[in-house]
């Protein structure tokens, strides 16, 4: 069965998917040019995060970055199967074999990046505190990371999903060559 | 493949080529192709019944059986 060229859905997939990237990309430049800014530039930093900061615990911003780094990148690599997966319904072939793989695979990113906002969680919370005990009334600072039930659910789905596509995968395989 | 299919015989006999039997039975060419060559996994007995309606034959007459 082939999709229309211009379906809309799948034109309204793919439009998100590559904006999703590109707020990626983005943020993963902006971490991996401000991870290592912070540390060549630690004592500027150390003064507007306030005097009261222990400078023993600065070492929390850069590696909450680094880890905020690795989320990113895993965002990026489950879009990047998504957009693979959109391909081939726009070719008409959604139950190609390899769709069931993909589908794996998001399913352990998605798992990954929901993993790695618990410490991301902690360590923000942590440096929150810290800034607000630092006497910083102009240097406030907000970290968001919450452990995210609806991403385990996601990866979970995903898995399902992936064991839907290999059956769907091999029906069609039997189907081939049928008339 | 044990099964034979004897298209080419009934077309033959029926002065029809493939193109007009693929029209009539609401088949692509690119499927009766691959009946008539042996390539075929499975038929279905919609499309087995459509070939013999406008053939005027009976599926034996159609398919047969040679084990070697």
């Amino acid at each position: 069965m082939q999709y229309p060229a211009k379906d809309p859905l799948l034109m309204a997939a793919k439009t998100l998917i590559y904006f999703l990237m590109g707020m990626m990309a983005i943020a993963a430049l902006a971490l991996l040019v401000a991870a290592p800014a912070v540390l060549f530039m630690r004592d500027h930093v150390l003064a507007e995060l306030g005097t009261g900061f222990p400078p023993r615990h600065f070492w929390l911003l850069p590696a909450t970055m680094v880890i905020g780094l690795a989320i990113v990148g895993l965002v990026l690599a489950f879009l990047d199967q998504l957009r693979r997966i959109v391909a081939t319904v726009g070719q008409g072939d959604p139950f190609a074999p390899v769709n069931a793989a993909r589908l794996t695979r998001m399913g352990w990113l998605a798992l990954g990046f929901t993993l790695l906002q618990v410490p991301v969680a902690m360590l923000g919370s942590f440096l929150e505190q810290l800034v607000e005990r630092a006497n910083s009334a102009d240097a406030a600072m907000t970290l968001d990371g919450d452990v995210s039930v609806e991403g385990i659910v996601l990866a979970l789905t995903l898995f399902i999903l992936a064991r839907v596509f290999r059956h769907g995968a091999a029906m069609r395989e039997d189907l081939e060559g049928t008339v | 493949m044990p099964i034979t299919v004897k298209l080419d015989d009934l077309l033959h006999d029926r002065r029809m080529t493939l193109t007009e039997l693929a029209d009539r039975v609401g088949l692509t060419l690119a499927n009766l192709s691959i009946l008539k060559t042996g390539k075929a996994k499975a038929v279905r007995f919609s499309t087995l019944e459509a070939i013999c309606r406008e053939l005027g034959c009976q599926p034996g007459d159609l398919l047969g059986y040679d084990p070697e």
